[in-house]
């Protein structure tokens, strides 16, 4: 989830940066289909990135945990069991497909035994090119996932409920149990209570197969044995594209003597061509256009747009459009083709603390989420082309689009209602006059913390005025991103507003929205439920806070109760957890469905947006005339 | 008479400059005869230097407007395309300059430079080119040449380093050798062997010598004519005996009388009132006119011109004939030659009192430190190695001593401005040695100090007014109110305007500038002002003045005076007693009269041998003991008596006696005590020279 | 001189300790945020923190971690920058080799900034200074002026703009991965970057070469190389431009060894994977060893220039050779 952050806000403080007055249009329709009707293959396809591919990790499948890299995982390198198509969600872009699996999963009736079998004479890239993937190189993903040595990072917790897999994480076990190899090309997988999400988990670069090592077969970890850091530039996959220099690495000789490969040297380049062992037949996912992708890494925000406006690089993977871009490429006709612009699943949001008064009391939490100006918000941010303003929490992707528009507070066009706020904050005790208005010390000076950006200090400033209207005034502390993000995690700092914060998913299921935002396993040092439900009155005390402050409502039953689901009723379970919450604990505030916009060369044809990682697809974009 | 070599006729050399027409020469017309030497005698600003820059070359049209000619053996140089120029310049005139320290490249080894001018006139091979710049650093006189050659400008001290470049000048034997004031930066015993050395080389290679000089005792000697020269124009030439025995103009009289003489009793100097004009604005009819007596209307209107009295004597001034010589043989000659020898000693009565400052076994050493990390203690400079003295109130008590002798360390350690390594000061009997803080400061009120660069002593930041004002803030003696009255009071005391209280230290001239620093040192009506060398860095006429100045309110304040020079002329006027001082220790203290004419330290003795004396006839009869050597490390001093290396006497007895050392073993072994030598009158030697022989007759 | 060297050496290692214990002591004492915490990443358990924690040896005293840093720091082979300690946090590779990999950009562009640099600067101020009050002059002072005044990111992008996209005469930012460092320089990938760190030096050169030399020109022992009849370009060239440039070999020195450290500037602008971009990536993803390594690796380049330069200092100048 730090990926899709970092993602998020990199997205957000670009985007904030437009002036109000450049929103002018629509979404410009896109249109991924080239002109003609073959997609043209070939050429290689030029990128650039203001950073590494993957913000933490090597590109090692089991850590990588980035939307870019997620992207890089999915379209090229490494083949899963299950994948998406590298389409948006209006074309199935959220829908798991059967990919390193023969067919869609067995799953028994609790959703607690998930039953996969393999495709047969799938081979890895060279120098592995004769190597067979067997079920056992998965269960290999998933004990390197669980090993607390090779695994620094990554998403372990996500696998957590396999049988086992805390046993073998603790070694207390020499295996894990929930993995039986049933034959080479059969993988059962027992979780310890129903998982409707065990597909996705399996669609996570994480669980991608490693091949064993020829010359040393006893290795538990197979080529990873001794690439505890750095098995990012050791990697051999599946997937149509490899590191230049895969087919060069040696595997006869100790880990540390190995020489790792050309194509990926971290923080500067990448360079992927094709997988000789790759074959276009058994993957249905993957069109693969391209022969060549390479990554330049680096350089200055302005100069990499200006790159892709020169035509000298087809995108800014890791950038999107910048402010300066948007305004031209939305306004200008004869640019409009070359510009897109995507829902990309994450939530724009800001957050109260409900220890903290006075958003111990729902009623005032209540009366923020009628009083903030959303449209107003929205226009310091960028206007209609940085989102869709929010009614509710889990965005679209992760529960099938079930509840539509619904919004627990709807006002005329998001701009906020004072008189319902008033009505609101005159029920709460804060209010001891019920006129509406708070008038008790605890609204004044309420502890807020901020991103620094004049962006979000323009946007502050708007929660400033809106709240002033019904009594609570803020003492605002700005601080850098990462800053804001930990003081706003730590319950001890009794930060009691955080008005700038974002979260996005990490696959389409609920549960990458409700356990951390609202479980007590998000709260640090999990993520990253800034309201603190789900607390527990010792650890109330031990944070500090006063005595007397009331435990605020546990959500954990209602959350499980929903990963146990599988389906469209996982979908309606998580979609009812979302109106519950906003309509009887209403500690979060969304303010957007954020989206994405990228700016492309004139070579790029066929643009698709992968919903999954949200970035474009790298798979499925091809250039004119096969890059000639 | 000879030939003249160089001719100059009627030089006009003019800078355009933002404020106006700088008429820095205005009319020069002179000649150096093959074989002897002029002097050029001025203050500065008098154009004497720019007249034989230009006759260089080295002022061009392109930074001023030059007429005239200057003919050398008939060829105008100035008509001389600059290839021409430059073979005549540096082969047939050359040049050497003020600053030895300054004049020669520091990057480039000694030798070399030497070469590199004789390969610029003639094409020899390197190696020929440096074997005869080692010859001619031998022919100056410098030890070791070979190795010499080698090194650079600053491992040659400072007589060493002109006597490179009178190596320099020499090497293609030219025909005219032009020294620009080629002493003033040297200690007088050193400018004594340089002086001698260029009157040697001239007679050896039968070169013309130009002897540019502010001062008119050093030329007295060395010289055959003399040009006197004011804002850019000669007002007298004539042979050196016109000059100094028959001056015909108002301006060589007031430099005559304003030179402190070591062969004149002490008694009153006569400065030339006023500054040196401005070049910009030269004033009207005789340039000289504002500061001369004996001006009347018709100086005011015209000027006046250089008119011969007698064949080749000639003076710039419409006082007639008789009268000029009249008053010269009057008023400034017989003056200068009175010479009264009877000291003028006030008798040691007041030693009965209490000395206001008593120094006992004062010694202060600078440590050296050497070390990678840890630094060690490997020795000490030596700069004061054990003095007694005493000042008693009321009186001037001079130091004198070549350069690194250690009596500006003495005058620091005086007014606690170094603390001291050994030794007692005390102030009015009162043990001051270790006074700190507060107690320091009251002290402090008492004595104050006069440096030898006012420019450098004074925050050019400031008004002269705050700068006065100054020790006021410091020391709170003045309510805050009267404090400007008070500055004024004191400028006016010491003859400057109070109007110009807002005006900051550039715009004052250098004399100014010491007035301004003595006005700050009497702020607080000191009982002592220690002066270091407070009319070193100012002309002849100006000197008289501040001299004068610094007398009037010794008088007036009754101030007890520590006054530190180089130049023994002006100690001895100013002094009631003198001590020498000689690497660290006073080697004799004396009254001032018997101490000039009966030194009893050799060192004493050369020191006085060594000053110029405005007299040709005196100076011819004068001999000269002429140390070997510099003063040596103050690191090491040398054993026994610290002279003894250099010492001309001990080094005669030695041969007397027939014995193998350079040096009498006393001498070079035991340490001499410094004891009375005849009333009133200390030494420090084994072998005192006798009553009444004076300077070195016996070394002969 | 060998004892002054020595003493410099020694002098150069505790200024290097000096920056390492800084350097660690800014990082560690004064924290935005928990690196564990941001490793691990978000969704990260107590015991993925902990364990995280524990590999980077931050749960051990701070003194330990100190110590461990340190030991780094010992220029021996197996202590130097060694990988157990010294490798990037956020993508686990070496310290030592990703400097290895970036040091010879930033060289390739320091060493040719540095020609470039002296190449424009010397002449320019020799030709002010000589014919001073002329066009020249002028003109050389007005590049001096603009150069100094002028932003170098600001310059990196103008020259882009005008270079690049307009007569499309240079490649423009950035270093396609399949090239070698040669190829690049041969495509003139540099010369912008080049020209970009050299323009403002130059500036600074040739206000420093005209400013010494004018005042050189006015010392005693040039009136005295003239005096001896030398031609006026002997006495330029030999006796004015030795003197007005040896402090020019200072300041040379000096600039070179910072650049070495990183033109973070430069870099950046022009996307060049050098020492400069590397400290700034290591910075703002709080990678701690490899921040240190560059902190050290750039100190170690100021305070060797700092010795090449005493050394050629003493050459130069007679002077201060013997002491």
């Amino acid at each position: 989830m730090n990926g899709y952050v970092r993602h998020l806000v990199g997205a957000l403080v670009l985007l904030a940066l437009v002036a109000a007055a450049c929103g002018t249009g629509e979404p410009a329709p896109s249109s991924p289909t080239p002109t003609g009707g073959e997609i043209p293959t070939g050429g290689t396809l030029r990128l650039v990135a203001l950073d590494d591919i993957d913000g933490i990790g090597t590109m090692d499948p089991q850590k990588s945990y980035y939307s870019v890299a997620f992207e890089f995982h999915r379209c090229c390198i490494n083949r899963t069991l299950l994948s998406y198509n590298g389409k948006p969600t209006q074309e199935g872009g959220t829908q798991l497909f059967p990919d390193l699996a023969a067919a869609e999963p067995q799953v028994n009736e609790d959703a607690t035994v998930w039953t996969f079998t393999i495709k047969q004479g799938i081979r890895y890239a060279p120098p592995l090119d004769e190597v067979e993937v067997t079920a056992q190189d998965f269960v290999r993903a998933i004990e390197r996932v669980a090993d607390p040595e090779a695994s620094t990072g990554g998403y372990p917790f996500y696998y957590s409920p396999i049988e086992g897999f805390d046993d073998f994480s603790n070694g207390d076990a020499d295996s894990i149990s929930g993995l039986r190899v049933v034959d080479d090309y059969t993988l059962e997988v027992t979780f310890n209570r129903p998982a409707g999400e065990g597909g996705y988990l399996f669609a996570l670069p994480a669980s991608a197969p490693i091949p064993p090592n020829p010359n040393d077969p006893d290795a538990r970890l197979g080529i990873a044995e001794g690439h505890t850091k750095d098995y990012g530039r050791f990697q051999v996959g599946t997937g149509p594209y490899m590191f230049q220099g895969t087919d060069e690495l040696d595997f006869s000789v100790p880990a540390k003597e190995q020489e790792p490969v050309a194509g990926y040297v971290p923080g500067r380049s990448v360079v992927l061509v094709r997988n000789p062992s790759w074959d276009p037949d058994t993957d249905d996912l993957r069109s693969a256009y391209v022969d060549e992708i390479e990554v330049v890494i680096g350089g200055a925000e302005k100069e990499l747009a200006n790159k892709v406006d020169n035509d000298e690089a087809d995108i800014a993977i890791d950038l999107g459009a910048t402010p300066e871009q948007i305004s031209r490429y939305t306004t200008d006709p004869a640019l409009q083709g070359r510009y897109f612009n995507y829902q990309d699943d994450a939530l724009a949001y800001s957050s109260m603390n409900t220890l903290v008064p006075p958003f111990d009391d729902v009623h005032v939490r209540k009366a923020v989420q009628w009083v903030v100006n959303k449209d107003a918000l929205r226009r310091i941010a960028g206007g209609p082309e940085t989102g869709d303003i929010a009614g509710h929490v889990f965005v679209d992707g992760v529960i099938g689009g079930v509840l539509g528009d619904y919004d627990a507070y709807p006002t005329e066009g998001g701009r906020g209602d004072l008189e319902k706020a008033k009505e609101e904050m005159a029920q709460s005790k804060y209010d001891t006059n019920g006129d509406g208005v708070c008038d008790a010390p605890e609204c004044k000076g309420v502890l807020t913390v901020s991103e620094e950006s004049e962006t979000s200090q323009k946007a502050v400033q708007v929660w400033k005025d809106s709240l002033e209207q019904i009594g609570i005034t803020l003492d605002n502390k700005a601080l850098a991103l990462g800053a804001m993000y930990s003081r706003c995690q730590d319950p001890k700092a009794q930060v009691g507003f955080c008005p700038t914060v974002g979260w996005g998913k990490d696959f389409p299921d609920g549960i990458t929205f409700g356990p951390p935002l609202f479980g007590s396993e998000g709260i640090l040092p999990g993520c990253c439920n800034y309201s603190f439900n789900g607390a527990t009155a010792e650890q109330i005390k031990e944070w500090g806070y006063p005595a007397g402050t009331p435990v605020p409502e546990s959500l954990d039953e209602r959350l499980e109760a929903c990963t146990g689901l599988v389906g469209d009723e996982r979908n309606q379970c998580w979609a009812d957890f979302d109106r519950y919450q906003m309509e009887n604990v209403a500690a979060i505030v969304p303010r957007r469905f954020t989206k994405s916009s990228y700016v492309v060369s004139t070579r790029v044809v066929n643009f698709s947006f992968d919903q999954f990682a949200g970035v474009p697809a790298l798979d499925q974009i091809a250039l004119a005339g096969g890059g000639a | 008479m000879a030939e003249p070599v160089l001719e100059i006729r009627d030089l006009v050399v003019h800078f355009p400059t933002d404020d106006g027409i700088v008429r820095a020469v205005d009319g020069v017309s002179v000649a150096v005869r093959a074989g002897e030497t002029l002097g050029v005698v001025g203050e500065s600003g008098s154009g004497k230097s720019v007249t034989f820059l230009t006759v260089m070359g080295l002022v061009t049209s392109r930074q001023a407007r030059i007429s005239g000619q200057v003919l050398y053996r008939g060829q105008d140089l100035l008509a001389l395309p600059p290839g021409e120029l430059r073979d005549v310049r540096g082969r047939r005139i050359s040049m050497i300059f003020q600053d030895p320290m300054t004049s020669l490249h520091p990057f480039y080894r000694v030798g070399a430079q030497i070469a590199e001018a004789i390969r610029a006139h003639d094409r020899v091979p390197k190696e020929e080119a440096n074997r005869r710049a080692v010859e001619m650093l031998e022919r100056v006189g410098i030890p070791r040449p070979r190795e010499r050659a080698r090194q650079y400008p600053h491992e040659f001290s400072g007589g060493m380093r002109q006597r490179a470049m009178i190596a320099m000048a020499l090497a293609l034997n030219p025909d005219v050798l032009i020294a620009d004031e080629p002493t003033t930066a040297l200690d007088v015993t050193v400018q004594a062997q340089i002086l001698d050395l260029i009157n040697e080389l001239k007679h050896e290679f039968n070169t013309s010598v130009v002897l540019i000089t502010h001062d008119l005792g050093v030329v007295a000697e060395h010289c055959d004519d003399i040009m006197v020269m004011y804002a850019g124009k000669a007002v007298e030439i004539g042979r050196a005996e016109d000059i100094y025995y028959r001056p015909h103009h108002p301006y060589t009289w007031g430099l005559l009388s304003s030179i402190a003489r070591l062969d004149q009793a002490r008694e009153r100097l006569e400065p030339i009132p006023g500054l040196p004009p401005s070049l910009i604005n030269v004033p009207s009819g005789c340039a000289f006119h504002p500061r001369c007596r004996y001006a009347f209307d018709r100086c005011r209107t015209e000027v006046p011109a250089l008119l011969p009295a007698d064949g080749f004597h000639a003076s710039a001034c419409h006082l007639p004939l008789e009268e000029k010589e009249r008053i010269a043989r009057e008023e400034v000659v017989a003056r200068g030659m009175s010479t009264s020898v009877e000291p003028t000693v006030t008798p040691p009565a007041e030693q009965a009192t209490q000395p206001l400052v008593r120094l006992r076994g004062i010694k202060k050493y600078f440590p050296i430190r050497r070390g990678i990390i840890f630094q060690r203690h490997v020795g000490d400079v030596r700069a004061v190695d054990g003095v007694d003295l005493d000042v008693f109130p009321g009186e001037t008590v001079g130091l004198v001593g070549e350069t690194g002798c250690g009596k500006s360390t003495l005058a620091r350690v005086i007014t606690r401005l170094h603390d001291v390594t050994e030794g007692t000061v005390e102030f009015e009997g009162r043990d001051i040695t270790r006074l700190k803080g507060e107690e320091l400061r009251l002290i402090r009120r008492d004595m104050q100090m006069v440096f030898q660069d006012p420019y450098a002593s004074l925050n050019p930041r400031k008004t002269v007014g705050s700068i006065i004002a100054e020790p006021f803030r410091l020391h709170r003696t003045v309510p805050k109110h009267r404090i400007a009255d008070e500055v004024k009071q004191l400028m006016e005391l010491v003859g400057l305007n109070p109007e110009h209280y807002n005006r900051y230290p550039y715009e004052f001239s250098g004399g100014q500038r010491q007035r301004i620093g003595v006005a700050r040192a009497l702020a607080l009506r000191p009982k002592l002002i220690v002066c270091d060398e407070p009319v070193s860095a100012l002309d002849v006429s100006i000197q008289a003045q501040i001299l004068n100045l610094l007398e009037d309110l010794q008088q007036e304040f009754n101030l007890t005076y520590v006054f530190i020079a180089h130049d023994l002329s002006v100690v001895k006027h100013v002094s009631d007693r003198v001590a020498v001082m000689y690497l660290g220790k006073i080697v004799e203290l004396a009254e001032g009269g018997a101490l000039y004419e009966h030194p009893r330290h050799p060192y004493t003795g050369a020191l006085l041998s060594a000053v110029p004396i405005p007299d040709p006839h005196l100076a011819a009869t004068k001999r000269r003991i002429l140390l070997e050597g510099d003063v040596p490390s103050p690191i090491d001093p040398p054993a026994g008596c610290r002279f003894h290396p250099r010492c001309p006497r001990s080094r005669a007895l030695a041969r007397e006696q027939g014995l193998e050392t350079d040096h009498v073993p006393l001498c070079s072994q035991t340490e001499p005590e410094l004891v009375p030598q005849g009333p009133s009158q200390l030494a420090a030697c084994h072998f005192p020279l006798e009553d009444r022989r004076i300077v070195g007759e016996s070394e002969a | 001189m060998l004892r002054y060297l020595v003493r410099r050496t020694l002098f150069m290692i505790l200024v290097l300790w000096i920056v390492s214990v800084l350097t660690f002591v800014i990082f560690f004492k004064l924290p935005v945020r928990d690196p564990a915490q941001q490793i691990a990443g978000k969704g990260a358990t107590a015991e993925v923190i902990a364990n995280v924690r524990h590999q980077l040896g931050l749960d051990q005293p701070l003194l330990e971690q100190y110590r461990r840093f340190a030991k780094g720091l010992i220029p021996l082979p197996g202590f130097w920058l060694n990988e157990q300690v010294y490798y990037n946090w956020t993508n686990r590779v070496a310290v030592w080799e990703e400097m290895r990999r970036d040091f010879p950009y930033t060289a390739v562009l320091t060493f040719g900034a540095a020609v470039l640099w002296l190449a424009i600067g010397i002449p320019l101020g020799i030709i002010s200074a000589i014919r001073r009050g002329s066009v020249w002059d002028r003109a050389g002072m007005v590049f001096a002026l603009i150069g100094v005044s002028a932003p170098t990111f600001w310059l990196g992008f103008l020259f882009l703009w005008v270079f690049h996209y307009g007569l499309e005469m240079f490649p423009g930012s950035g270093i396609p991965p399949q090239e070698s460092l040669w190829g690049s320089v041969l495509q003139g990938r540099f010369f912008l970057p080049w020209l970009t760190l050299a323009i403002t030096s130059a500036a600074f050169y040739t206000r420093m070469v005209r400013g010494n030399l004018l005042e050189t020109m006015s010392e005693d022992y040039i009136r005295t190389a003239r005096a001896k009849g030398l031609s006026e370009r002997a006495v330029t060239y030999r006796h004015g431009l030795r003197a007005a440039l040896t402090p020019v070999v200072t300041m040379f020195g000096l600039d070179v060894g910072i650049l070495l450290g990183g033109a973070v500037i430069t870099e950046t602008v022009f996307n060049i994977p050098g020492i400069g971009s590397y400290a700034i990536r290591s910075i703002f993803q709080f990678n701690f060893p490899g921040t240190m390594g560059v902190t050290v690796f750039a100190a170690f380049f100021i305070v060797v220039a700092n010795l090449v330069v005493d050394v050629l200092y003493a050459y130069l100048d007679p002077r201060v050779r013997y002491e």
